[in-house]
C-alpha cells in the first residue's frame, strides 16, 4: 500500500488532469457526435486502450527513468517495482475510463456498460503489456509509446488481415471491425491468455535480477 | 542568416542519425510493401495496383499515416531535449536570437519529414518499378512521384513538423500524444471514397486524389482539396505562432 501512495505521488496531478479533460471531451462528443458513431466501440475498444499504453510508456517509465540506477541497485528484484508502477498507471487509467464509460452509457446506451469493460480491457491490457515489456528494454523517453503506437496503428490500418484464417482470434479490435463470426468473447479471451504469458515471461527473466 | 543556417543543419543531421528514424522508415516501407507489393495474389485482390499512380496513391492511405505517426513523436522532443541536456543555456549563451532558434528547429524538422516522407515514396516505388511483372515506363513511375511530392508530401510534412516541434513545447507532451493519436484514429477509421473526404485527414485526404482517380469517378472535389491543403498548411503555421509569443521560451534580450 505505501509503495502505491508513493507512486500515485510519483505520478502528481498532470495525468489526472489530462484523462479529466479526456473525460469532459467524450462527454461532449457523446451529446453532440449523433448516432452515425458508434461511440462506445471506437472510443473504448480503440482509443482509450492506446492511452492506456501511453499513460505506461509515459508515466510508467522503467529504464528510462532519471533514477533507474538507483533504484536497481537498491533490489534484488525489479519486478516488483514494475508491477507496482504499471498496476497504479494502469488502475488510474482504469478508473476514468470506467467512469467514462458510465457517462457514454448514461447518454448513448449503445452496449452495456459491462460489455464496454470486457471491449475495453483485452486490448488494454495488451498494449500496455507491450508497453511495459518495451519500458524494460529501451533506455531512451517515448521509444515505448512509438512503438506501441505503431502496432496499434497498424492493427487499425490492418482490418483487411482479418480475411486470413485465424486472425480475427487474436486481431485487437474484433468488435470495432464487426466480428463477423461473433466469435469476440473468444478473442478476449485469446488476447488476455497471451498478455499472460507476456508477464509470465516477465516475471521469469526480471524476477531474479536488477537490471 | 548563417546562424540559422547552422541551427537547421544541425538539427536536421541530428535526427538523420537517430537509429529510430531508420526504424520508422524500414517499418512503413515494409508495411506498405506487405500491402501492395505487385504479387500476383495482390495483383488479383487489388483492381488497379498495375498503374503507379495507384500504388503512390494506395501508399499514401496506408504506410505514409504509419511513418507520419513516427515522425511526429521523434521530433515532439526537440525543444525539450535541449532543455533536458543543458543544450538550451548554451545556445542562449551564444548570440543567436529566439527567431533563429525557433526557424531553426522548425525548418530543420521541416526538412528531416520532408526527406524521410520523400525516401519513404522513393523506396517503394522503386521496389514497385523493379518488381511489377509488366513493363512500365520509367516517367509513369516518375510523373506520379513528383506530383505527391509536391502535392502531398510538401503539405503533410509542413503539417507534421511544425506541429509536433512547437506544440510539445507549449503543452505537456503526453497531452499532445493523446490529443494526437485521437486525430490519427480518426484517420485510420475513415474509409476511402469517392465523395468528398473529411478536412483532417493527414495523408489519405483529398489531395490524394490529385495522384489517382478512380476511373468511375473522374471528378476532382475542388473544395475538398481547398480544405484538406488548408487544414494541413494553416494548422502547421498556427501553432507554430504561439512558440515566438512565449517569453518564458528565451532570455530578455
Amino acid at each position: 500500500m505505501k509503495q502505491i501512495k508513493s507512486e500515485l505521488m510519483i505520478l502528481g496531478i498532470n495525468p489526472i488532469l489530462i484523462l479529466a479533460f479526456l473525460v469532459v471531451v467524450f462527454t461532449l462528443i457523446a451529446i453532440f457526435a449523433g448516432e452515425m458513431l458508434n461511440l462506445s466501440l471506437i472510443g473504448f475498444e480503440v482509443i482509450f486502450p492506446f492511452i492506456a499504453a501511453i499513460f505506461i510508456g509515459e508515466w510508467g517509465k522503467i529504464k528510462a527513468d532519471d533514477n533507474y540506477d538507483m533504484i536497481a541497485a537498491q533490489g534484488k528484484s525489479l519486478i516488483s517495482w514494475v508491477l507496482y508502477r504499471s498496476v497504479t498507471v494502469f488502475a488510474t487509467v482504469t478508473f476514468f475510463v470506467v467512469l467514462c464509460m458510465a457517462i457514454v452509457f448514461h447518454i448513448r446506451s449503445e452496449i452495456p456498460l459491462q460489455e464496454m469493460i470486457l471491449i475495453y480491457l483485452s486490448p488494454a491490457f495488451m498494449l500496455s503489456t507491450l508497453t511495459v515489456l518495451c519500458n524494460l528494454i529501451f533506455t531512451h523517453e517515448h521509444v515505448s509509446t512509438l512503438v506501441c503506437g505503431m502496432i496499434w496503428l497498424l492493427a487499425m490500418l490492418s482490418k483487411s488481415m482479418l480475411r486470413y484464417p485465424m486472425t480475427e482470434y487474436i486481431y485487437l479490435f474484433i468488435r470495432y471491425s464487426g466480428d463477423r463470426n461473433g466469435i469476440w468473447l473468444i478473442n478476449k479471451s485469446v488476447i488476455i491468455a497471451i498478455c499472460a504469458v507476456i508477464w509470465t515471461g516477465i516475471c521469469l527473466v526480471y524476477g531474479k535480477k536488477n537490471r | 542568416m548563417r546562424k540559422l543556417l547552422s541551427v537547421i543543419y544541425y538539427e536536421y543531421v541530428m535526427q538523420l542519425k537517430r537509429i529510430a528514424t531508420w526504424g520508422v522508415l524500414a517499418a512503413s516501407v515494409v508495411i506498405t510493401l506487405l500491402d501492395g507489393f505487385p504479387s500476383e495474389k495482390n495483383l488479383a485482390r487489388i483492381e488497379f495496383l498495375l498503374q503507379p499512380s495507384y500504388f503512390i496513391y494506395r501508399s499514401l492511405s496506408f504506410g505514409a499515416l504509419i511513418a507520419t505517426f513516427g515522425l511526429m513523436f521523434l521530433l515532439s522532443n526537440r525543444m525539450a531535449i535541449d532543455h533536458k541536456t543543458g543544450m538550451k543555456q548554451l545556445i542562449m549563451a551564444s548570440p543567436i536570437t529566439k527567431l533563429q532558434y525557433i526557424f531553426g528547429k522548425l525548418l530543420g524538422g521541416f526538412i528531416y519529414t520532408y526527406t524521410v516522407f520523400s525516401l519513404f515514396l522513393a523506396l517503394n516505388t522503386l521496389v514497385f518499378y523493379v518488381s511489377v511483372p509488366i513493363d512500365i515506363a520509367l516517367t509513369d513511375c516518375l510523373v506520379p512521384f513528383s506530383k505527391a511530392l509536391i502535392i502531398n508530401v510538401l503539405p503533410v510534412s509542413i503539417f507534421i513538423s511544425f506541429i509536433s516541434v512547437a506544440l510539445p513545447a507549449i503543452v505537456d507532451v503526453r497531452l499532445f500524444y493523446v490529443l494526437a493519436s485521437v486525430l490519427f484514429i480518426l484517420n485510420a477509421a475513415s474509409p476511402d471514397s469517392a465523395d468528398k473526404m473529411p478536412f483532417y485527414l493527414i495523408t489519405s485526404g483529398d489531395l490524394k486524389k490529385l495522384i489517382w482517380q478512380h476511373p468511375k469517378f473522374p471528378y476532382i472535389n475542388t473544395d475538398g482539396i481547398q480544405a484538406n491543403l488548408l487544414f494541413l498548411i494553416g494548422c502547421g503555421l498556427i501553432s507554430a505562432v504561439p512558440l515566438f509569443l512565449r517569453r518564458k521560451l528565451w532570455r530578455n534580450d
